[in-house]
């Protein structure tokens, strides 16, 4: 077993028991914990068994499982990027939300004897 | 008394050098319920509208033309609106067109879009580069988003309360105008399209939108839609 092996079966370990002690805290919701575990696990079996890998290289046509390992990374960085963006989206609609919200909560409207014809109930700065 | 139920909506960012004679021409037109949404103007915007009997909300920071139009259309609506006209600051769009819309919706619509296509609606007017961007906004909304209007980027519009109601764009930018029409469609709203007359002057082209805006608004109906 080579060095680098040691190092990814103590760091799946490590990841393993932070997901459980995440899990316990209530940090985590069902489906990212599920998603965290798989990762987690293949790691270790890449890990402990490197022809793993390379059976699924040929599986998928890369050749070799070092380079399905970096496919593999690219997808799910494209992934966690584009759940970011979604995410800062859903926070951009929320900001527009409350700057409306204040907006609609101050008004400013001159006095209802300069209105000809207003159908206002509160012309008042608020 | 006539047009108590009709809210102007006007979007305004950084709009001093042109708002003041719009809500001059609006006023004198007999509409009294105008709702200024100042989307964060680091201009006179504010100064030039306070002194005009109208009602001026500020979002205190620049959210786009499509959040300010929600903005100003919730309010209306909260103020017991009967009918809402989109309506620009940059002194583009008819204070006369205005009665055509509202006799429209009078007539049963539920939405009634401006269009610079159709006859007598001084399309002559419209720089080359203008048409050519039109021309593809038409051709993209009835491919991607299945919609085919005459004119999917003209914010000239009047909606009904029930349809203000309805429509509820998420776009808080350029790309509302699509979202609406959209919309319109996924809610089953009757609607009309009539000519509008679009004065194009060296202002409103620099505040309108141009080719740079187009990824923009591909992106944001894209990522919207998640």
């Amino acid at each position: 077993m080579t060095l680098l092996q040691y190092v990814l079966i103590v760091l799946s370990l490590l990841g393993l028991l932070n997901l459980f002690w995440q899990i316990r805290r209530g940090n985590l919701e069902w489906l990212a914990s599920i998603k965290w575990f798989i990762a987690w696990i293949a790691l270790l079996v890449v890990a402990i068994e490197p022809g793993v890998a390379d059976w699924l290289a040929n599986l998928f046509g890369t050749g070799r499982g070092a380079d399905l390992l970096i496919y593999g990374a690219i997808v799910f960085i494209f992934l966690l990027i584009f759940k970011l963006i979604l995410k800062l989206n859903q926070m951009d609609r929320q900001i527009s939300q409350l700057v409306s919200y204040i907006a609609k909560h101050n008004v400013y409207s001159k006095d209802d004897s300069e209105k000809s014809d207003s159908t206002s109930q509160n012309n008042t700065v608020l | 008394m006539k047009n108590s139920g009709v809210f102007i909506v006007i979007p305004a960012y950084n709009e001093a050098g042109m708002i003041e004679s719009v809500l001059q021409k609006l006023l004198a037109a007999n509409y009294f319920n105008i709702v200024v949404v100042d989307d964060c103007s680091r201009d006179q915007t504010a100064d030039i509208v306070k002194k005009y009997p109208v009602f001026y909300l500020r979002h205190i920071i620049n959210r786009g033309q499509g959040a300010a139009l929600r903005t100003g259309t919730d309010f209306a609506v909260e103020r017991a609106a009967e009918i809402i006209v989109h309506f620009d600051a940059d002194g583009q769009m008819s204070v006369e067109d205005i009665g055509r819309f509202v006799e429209s919706l009078n007539g049963g619509r539920d939405v009634v879009l401006g269009s610079r296509f159709l006859a007598n609606s001084g399309e002559l007017t419209m720089p080359w580069h203008r048409k050519l961007l039109l021309s593809g906004a038409k051709i993209f909304n009835y491919l991607v988003l299945g919609v085919n209007y005459n004119d999917p980027q003209n914010g000239f519009r009047a909606l009904s309360r029930q349809a203000a109601q309805k429509l509820t764009w998420k776009n808080d930018r350029m790309a509302h105008c699509s979202e609406i029409l959209r919309l319109i469609k996924i809610n089953k709203l009757s609607y009309q399209e009539i000519p509008v007359k679009i004065n194009y002057s060296q202002y409103s082209l620099k505040k309108g939108q141009g080719f740079k805006d187009v990824w923009k608004i591909v992106w944001d109906l894209f990522i919207n839609k998640f």
